[in-house]
């Protein structure tokens, strides 16, 4: 296959890798190829990952061949917007850094809002929730405001991007739903608690204030996971409209749990 | 033999101060400051998320921002 003969569509790579007329490896040779013929003009791409899409397309053959259960998508190649952290790979613009200011907001507004409670009722409080409460109503008001500062910076930057693009797609969670009991998860390659890291890829977008539309993904034996799609401020509506064209062409789906079928 | 001139260099004054920041004093202290009472067998769990918010803080408060730029006093998106 050569970068003349790609299928366009996701679909139809996805079609012809799942028929075996194509191999993942040819599919992401071939999109290098197309990359390398036109991005001198189209200028789309910052970062091209061609080694580790290329050990990932390997290993996606390698694994079909041996009969293993894939995702649907596994070997269609794919861009990622660089607002987005990638494991091993730097992406603009802070996105790690707008989490750890979204925190340090959330952490001080959230003590201050019951510090009445913590100073009169402290034993009323949920002994996970008072410590971390108590612990962010000592932060001082200059880290406050530099995170504040920082926000205003980081929501100036995202603007940018909007000038470009008129929706991000990105992942809700960083894992498919959890279990009611599951405490732990893995996350990028850690494992670590549920509760504090569901936001991990949500935070970012909230700090500034983006309309933010959530829609289920359903894999097959799995629980549904979350993509999230990002729209600029005040655009609520294209979310919307790609919402609900999503849902018709069947990627999304919100089925009725069975218990409430019955009913 | 000349005497070395101690490194007064703003990152190495900041980082003397950071290695030295005993954060169980600076909660005890502050709690005080805002009528927080925190019964001792609470006191390690506090310091211990306290200190986890500095870390959280510190990338932030090293990020190079514009004078200029100032806190939005009403945050529009």
């Amino acid at each position: 296959m050569t970068a003349s003969t790609l299928p366009l569509t996701a679909a139809e790579i996805k079609a012809h890798l799942q028929q075996g007329d194509i191999t993942a490896q040819e599919a992401v040779t071939a999109t290098l190829e197309r990359i390398q013929t036109h991005n001198d003009r189209l200028n789309c791409f910052t970062t091209i990952l061609s080694e580790s899409a290329l050990e990932t397309a390997a290993d996606i053959d390698r694994r079909r061949l041996a009969g293993e259960s894939l995702g649907p998508l596994a070997g269609v190649p794919f861009a990622v917007k660089n607002l987005f952290d990638i494991a091993g790979t730097v992406t603009l613009p802070e996105a790690a850094r707008a989490r750890a200011a979204a925190y340090l907001i959330t952490a001080s507004e959230g003590s201050q809002l019951h510090l009445s409670r913590l100073q009169h009722q402290l034993d009323e409080f949920d002994p996970a929730t008072r410590d971390r409460f108590l612990a962010g109503a000592l932060i001082p008001s200059s880290w406050y405001i530099q995170a504040q500062r920082f926000r205003r910076w980081y929501r100036d930057q995202v603007r940018q991007i909007f000038q470009t693009v008129d929706l991000i797609l990105a992942p809700t969670t960083p894992c498919p739903a959890p279990f009611i009991e599951q405490t732990t998860m893995d996350l990028e390659g850690e494992t670590v608690l549920v509760r504090p890291h569901l936001g991990f890829y949500t935070q970012p977008l909230s700090f500034i204030g983006l309309p933010v539309l959530s829609v289920p993904v359903h894999l097959p034996g799995e629980l549904p996971v979350g993509v999230q799609l990002i729209a600029r401020p005040y655009d609520e509506q294209n979310l919307f409209t790609a919402a609900i064209a999503l849902e018709r062409v069947g990627i999304t789906q919100a089925p009725l749990a069975k218990t409430f079928e019955a009913t | 033999m000349a005497t070395p001139s101690p490194d007064t260099s703003p990152d190495n004054v900041s980082s003397q101060a950071a290695n030295s920041f005993d954060a169980a004093a600076y909660v005890q202290q502050s709690a005080q400051l805002l009528n927080l009472s925190i019964p001792p067998e609470q006191m390690a769990s506090v310091v211990e998320n306290f200190e986890r918010i500095q870390a959280i803080a510190q990338p932030v408060l090293d990020f190079p921002l514009p004078d200029s730029l100032e806190a939005a006093p009403r945050f529009e998106p």
